[in-house]
């Protein structure tokens, strides 16, 4: 693990690392920062989808359930109105769209973040639980990486101009 | 000569000289190290206190009937609709801040968005109390209103606007919350690291969820939030519009309007910019948060706020000209009722402290001096309350036929109830700034030019 | 209507209450009997009754309630109600029916009958005993009153024909059409102890019965007489003439009637200044006997809708003159008496007179009748004088500057030009019958885009003629008995509470309350719209409509939102804001309908057409494989109407006359602008002014 001055060190670190070739490896910061995720080359379009999704799902619900209700299930003579009178139905279809919608990107990021992880362990190295949150940088080397070797990975970080490396016990 | 600039660079979101350690400190001192003032004692007590008022009230109302209120045939909405609306009204700013202002890259949104959304919260917390007490069998409409299969066989009339207020504002609430939990995770991370004690750091970190920062994690996040927002937009345009419906759907006369959506709408974001002053304002001097809740911040809300203002007076010119347009003896009737019946003073304080006084708001000098925006706003919170009186009483006490024209007058527990109301959100809000940051410090960080990435891309 | 023969219910009634009073206090009168009267109260100021009443040895009283007069009294025996009672009353017409108790009687009373036997050799006698006794007498009694059968044959025996009068409940050949005899029946003495009354009817005719039918003195004739059913007849013969004053009291031959008590100093002479004072019975309790009864106590007075209260009326003029406005209390002077009362403008009413009304201010009359503290003032029988007991001259009025809260259902009495009550003179109407049609505007069925629900099978209608509705509230009192529809009391109806299902509309013409002179009332029941607008607003489907055209109200499925009256335009359902309904008072259980769900706090009610009176005909029906007969189901507002002003049926039946009334050009819906199909309608109010008093007669009455 390497620690960092500030945001652009950081990105110009995570350009180069990507850039050497690691691939299990991530970047660390207080705030989110644009830049490392384009040198991480990440995207994840399954969050997207997953809230298109839940709001396809949440309009179905929300549409179904009424006209089954109201034209199957009991229908009932209610101010001479017909049973299908859709364009009632229209205000709890959309709120159960965002509403499922909202659910399934909550839920779907976290997830998908693994959360809640509460151990990890880069919170053992003592800098990183201190600052990581706060005002620090951190680029982080898996061991799992291919191209890892304690040596040559240590000697690259000390190239990038990193504050402070650390072993990352775990 | 000196002449200034055609255009003059805004003045920056937060104070100069700030760095990331100073940010963080700054804000989470005050949940975790800093002396409290005086101030919140107080404000915390009498905040318990009215709460104390509304749970006596709530008791006595489910022991007697909503008979005790002053509702009546035919104002059969009183005070506690007129509550319902204009707390819900108020939480519309704290969504717009988060979620709209977001979508328009607006960085001044970024120290005040943390404690609008969390007043949003206990707005609506206050807000849905209402439509529950003010049921005559509350412990049935408590469940009979939703839908879930029963040995009756009955669901709810799911053509009824009270149905869609329960979808709506069980949406707004539940996405409000998620949206705001989701953005206090980092900050719980920082509040973890930051604890002393070991039983503060195990309950930040079981709220923080591990966060580490991670900057898969942020892309998701981002991505997560970004959509939020993008939901959270037409979720407040909708809500306020059901509960319009309330009225518009309704067929008297003063009710059923089509301008009723936009104008509520817009209502509940002029109401709700008056409480995130009212808010602001003294929150900055207790906690001397005046290099993150700068003078620009406020001008902007009070520049949101005469732009919502002047929609909603277009409402009341509207209401005028189609009671006369409409040659429509009883919609005719209805506004010249509003002007000159019996509860005309009403009328007319309305639109003075919602149309006339924010007038003011023109110049530049009133919008920049606190006291000054905190009186209008304080103004405003009022005139908002009116304007759901007048919308509610004044259109029920005199409809089609003259026979059932009646009059409404509040009881004790009517006023009582309300301002225990207050009590509650007064009590939620102290506790809130007390243990949760009050201002977003992950997005505050964004903004010490620090921040800012320097350098184009190396390849 | 039609109107025949009477019989004179004063016939041979002996002296009057003037004189009885001037025996007592000559201390002439040694045993008083009082049955059903209140005299303490309701006798005229100037006779100062309580007062003389002291002198009397022995005051017994026999009625239902401990009023002010049983409060004086000696001894108090308890009556029966007349509907647990035994009895024989004499129609207008000179029928006879028998009365037949309901039950039994539930608090060991003693009815009238029964009092009067103690009086004679057969003391024990229960009520059954005497009615037979007397009628089987009667029935072999003479020329005079020979009973026959239909079939024109003569009864086998007395048993014979009595149980023909049960089963029939009333004896046929006794109409004065029919050749029924003129006077009353007089058996002749059992024995010599008991002197033949020459008034056989002591017992009976008192107060000129309860419709007050004789004109001039209502006075009693004597303080003795009975009660509320007019003309007990068989009570009457074995027993001597108690009451007749001073008869008994001094053994024996007629004393010299004292002189009559001089009334106040000044009212033989009617003064020429001042107001008129007109004294009439309360339109709903009457002289003060229905005062702790609630249901009259809240019934709304037709034309002013007060409830629980009296007033004293005057004309907006004077009103105006003397700067009074509803609720100013004033003080009336009249005749050296004084008392209070709060105001009421009323416009039409004469502008030098005011009327005050009988019955309130009583200060015994139980739970609910009792006045309070301030109200006990407002007794207009302390005003009253025994010589002119109904109007007189020389009254003054002042200004005392309180004020007294009085409870209304109605606040406003204009039409502020909406047109509720559609009115065309006769005139106007034989010359083009559109004119009702084109005070509104109907929306044409086609308006709609949606498919309309069928209603094939019954499709229950309501049509209510304004014409022949006089504004009488009876409707609205059969409701409340037949819905068991809660007293909500006068601080509730003050708060706009009153839970009232049909209320009775009342408007003046035109726009000007000073100048006002025509008043019409409405009776407004829900009008069970096809379109209904309450029924879209309920989030938990408690109200919809059934396949028969009915607005259902499920009283188990509120809760209480209280959106759907909100959204009724014509205020016509009901809330229990509190609980309303008295469920502890275990005498008023019998009272309810069992048919008719009694509701809780927190739910909303309403007119049902009676629902479980259709139903009942539904069940009837179908056990006899039939359809509803037409008439064969009537609300409860229907069937008590005198003037027969609402119909109720069936629309699908073209026979039935509710279908032929629904397709007059009179008939209209009541706001029917708003698309709301009400299948309540209203048929427009005709006036045929005589030419003589308004010779525009082309000139309509009502304003656009």
């Amino acid at each position: 693990m390497a620690e960092f001055d500030d945001p652009t060190a950081l990105v110009q670190a995570t350009r180069r690392t990507y850039d050497e070739g690691y691939r299990v490896f991530d970047s660390y910061s207080p705030f989110p920062i644009h830049e490392t995720f384009e040198a991480m080359h990440i995207e994840d379009r399954r969050v997207p989808l997953l809230v298109l999704g839940g709001g396809i799902a949440g309009m179905l619900a929300g549409l179904g359930l009424q006209v089954w209700v109201s034209a199957y299930a009991y229908p009932l003579n209610i101010g001479g109105r017909p049973y299908l009178s859709w364009p009632m139905f229209v205000p709890v279809t959309f709120e159960l769209t965002i509403l499922f919608a909202a659910l399934a990107a909550v839920f779907g990021m976290f997830i998908l973040n693994g959360l809640p992880m509460p151990y990890h362990p880069v919170f053992n190295v003592a800098r990183f639980a201190e600052h990581a949150s706060q005002d620090g940088f951190f680029l982080a080397i898996e061991a799992t990486d291919p191209k890892f070797s304690h040596q040559a990975t240590r000697a690259f970080l000390r190239g990038l101009g990193a504050k402070e490396i650390n072993d990352v016990a775990h | 000569m000196d002449l200034k600039p055609a255009y003059a660079p805004p003045p920056p979101v937060i104070a100069p000289g700030h760095t990331f350690g100073t940010v963080t400190e700054q804000v989470a001192a005050i949940v975790l190290t800093r002396r409290h003032p005086y101030s919140w004692f107080f404000g915390l007590a009498i905040g318990f206190m009215l709460s104390m008022v509304l749970l006596m009230s709530i008791t006595w109302l489910l022991i007697k009937g909503t008979g005790i209120w002053g509702v009546n045939a035919p104002v059969g909405w009183g005070f506690a609709i007129i509550n319902f609306v204009w707390w819900i009204g108020i939480g519309h700013a704290g969504t717009l801040i988060s979620a709209i202002l977001l979508l328009f890259k607006q960085d001044w949104r970024t120290s005040i968005n943390r404690f609008a959304e969390a007043m949003t919260l206990f707005a609506v917390a206050c807000a849905g109390i209402f439509p529950l007490i003010h049921t005559g069998r509350p412990w049935l409409a408590a469940y009979w209103l939703l839908p879930y299969p029963n040995t009756m066989g009955m669901w709810p009339q799911f053509r009824s606007p009270l149905i869609w207020d329960v979808f709506a504002v069980t949406t707004y609430l539940t996405v409000s919350l998620l949206f705001w939990y989701v953005g206090l995770v980092p900050d719980l991370a920082t509040l973890r690291d930051r604890a002393k004690s070991i039983h503060l750091r195990r309950l930040y970190g079981m709220l923080a969820l591990g966060w580490r920062g991670s900057a898969r994690h942020w892309e998701r996040y981002e991505a997560a939030y970004l959509l939020l927002a993008g939901l959270s937009t037409p979720l407040v345009l909708s809500v306020h519009t059901v509960v319009s419906f309330d009225f518009a759907v309704g067929l008297i006369p003063g009710w059923h309007a089509t301008i009723f959506p936009p104008y509520f709408v817009a209502g509940a974001v002029y109401a709700g910019f008056a409480m995130v002053l009212t808010l602001a304002i003294p929150l900055r001097v207790m906690y001397g948060l005046q290099d993150f809740l700068t003078i620009r911040h406020l001008e902007n809300m009070a520049k949101v706020m005469l732009v919502t203002g002047l929609i909603v007076f277009y409402g009341y010119i509207m209401e005028a000209f189609y009671g006369w347009y409409s040659a429509n003896r009883y919609e005719s009737y209805m506004i010249f009722n509003r002007m000159t019946g019996p509860y005309a003073p009403f009328y007319w304080v309305l639109i003075l402290s919602n149309g006339l006084i924010p007038q003011l708001l023109w110049m530049k000098r009133i919008r920049t001096t606190p006291i000054l925006l905190f009186l209008i706003a304080m103004v405003v919170n009022v005139g908002m309350w009116l304007e759901r009186f007048v919308i509610v009483v004044t259109s029920l006490h005199r409809d089609f036929l003259p026979s059932s024209w009646g009059m409404y007058w509040p009881t004790r527990w009517d006023i009582m109830t309300f301002i225990g109301t207050i009590g509650l959100f007064i009590t939620l809000f102290f506790l809130f700034i007390r243990v949760l940051p009050m201002i977003s410090i992950f997005e505050m960080r964004t903004m010490v030019p620090g921040a800012k990435v320097r350098g184009g891309k190396a390849h | 209507m039609t109107y025949g023969p009477s019989i004179d219910a004063a016939a041979g009634r002996a002296g009057s209450l003037s004189e009885l009073v001037s025996a007592m206090d000559a201390g002439q009168v040694a045993l008083l009997v009082i049955c059903g009267l209140n005299p303490v109260y309701s006798a005229p100021a100037d006779l100062r009754f309580a007062e003389r009443l002291a002198k009397v040895t022995t005051v017994v009283y026999h009625g239902l309630h401990l009023d002010e007069t049983a409060n004086l009294a000696h001894w108090t025996i308890a009556d029966t109600h007349s509907l647990e009672a035994w009895g024989d009353v004499r129609a207008y017409d000179g029928t006879v029916t028998i009365i037949q108790p309901l039950i039994a009687p539930l608090y060991e009373g003693r009815s009238v009958y029964e009092l009067l036997a103690a009086f004679t050799p057969e003391p024990d006698r229960r009520g059954y005993q005497i009615v037979k006794d007397y009628w089987t007498r009667a029935f072999g009694g003479g020329a005079s009153w020979t009973i026959r059968s239909a079939d024109g044959q003569a009864y086998r025996d007395a048993e014979a024909f009595w149980r023909r009068a049960l089963h029939d409940g009333f004896i046929r050949g006794t109409a004065l059409a029919d050749g029924g005899p003129a006077t009353p029946f007089v058996p002749a003495p059992k024995g010599a102890a008991a002197p033949a009354a020459a008034s056989g009817t002591t017992a009976g005719g008192a107060a000129g019965g309860s419709a007050g039918a004789t004109a001039g003195s209502p006075n009693a004739s004597t303080a003795a007489a009975a009660p509320r059913a007019p003309e007990n007849t068989s009570a009457a013969p074995d027993v001597p003439a108690v009451a007749a004053p001073a008869a008994q009291t001094v053994g024996g031959a007629p004393a010299a009637a004292p002189p009559a008590v001089q009334p106040q100093a000044g009212s033989t002479a009617p003064a020429q200044g001042g107001l008129e004072i007109i004294f009439r019975p309360d339109p709903t309790i009457w002289d003060g006997r229905f005062a702790n009864n609630g249901w009259l106590q809240e019934l709304p007075k037709p034309l002013t809708k007060v409830t629980w209260d009296t007033t004293a009326w005057i004309s907006p003029q004077l009103a105006r003159e003397r700067g009074l406005t509803d609720g100013d209390v004033i003080e009336l002077k009249y005749l050296g008496n004084t008392t209070r009362m709060p105001v009421f403008r009323v416009p039409g009413h004469p502008a030098q007179s005011v009327t005050v009304f009988l019955g309130y201010g009583r200060r015994m009359a139980g739970r609910v009748g009792t006045a309070a503290a301030d109200a006990q003032a407002f007794n207009a029988n302390l005003l009253r004088t025994s010589d002119a007991p109904w109007f007189g001259r020389g009254l003054e009025i002042t200004r005392t500057g309180d004020r007294y809260l009085l409870a209304t259902t109605q606040e406003h009495h204009l039409m502020e030009g909406r047109q509720p009550v559609r009115v065309a003179t006769l005139e106007q109407y034989k010359a083009d019958s559109r004119i009702i049609a084109e005070q509104g505007h109907t929306p044409p069925k086609t308006l709609t885009m949606y498919p309309e629900h069928p209603y094939d099978g019954n499709k229950w209608g309501m049509a209510i003629d304004l014409t022949t509705c006089t504004g009488c509230s009876a409707c609205t009192i059969a409701c409340v008995a037949e819905n068991n529809i809660p007293v909500v009391g006068k601080d509730q109806v003050a708060a706009g509470r009153e839970m009232h299902w049909i209320r009775v509309d009342h408007y003046f013409a035109g726009n000007d309350f000073d100048t006002a002179v025509e008043a019409y009332h409405q009776p407004v029941p829900c009008m069970h719209c096809e379109n209904a607008p309450c029924e879209v607003v309920c989030p938990v489907a408690a109200t919809a409509h059934s396949s028969e055209g009915l607005n259902d109200m499920v009283y188990n499925r509120c809760v209480g939102t209280r959106y759907c009256a909100n959204n009724c335009p014509y205020k016509v359902r009901r809330f229990n804001f509190l609980l309303y309904s008295d469920w502890t008072t275990t005498s008023l259980e019998p009272l309810r309908n069992p048919d008719v769900t009694v509701r809780s706090r927190g739910v909303m009610e309403k007119c049902t057409y009676c629902v479980q009176r259709i139903n009942q005909g539904r069940i009837d029906a179908k056990r006899e494989n039939r359809a509803i007969r037409d008439a064969e189901v009537v609300t409860a507002c229907q069937a008590v109407c005198p003037s027969e002003a609402i119909v109720f049926g069936n629309l699908n039946d073209p026979a039935s006359q509710i279908a032929k009334l629904q397709t007059q050009h009179r008939n209209y819906g009541l706001l029917d602008d708003l698309n709301t199909r009400p299948r309540t309608t209203y048929l427009a109010a005709l006036r045929n002014p005589n030419p003589e008093l308004e010779p525009a007669a082309g000139h309509s009455t009502t304003e656009h």
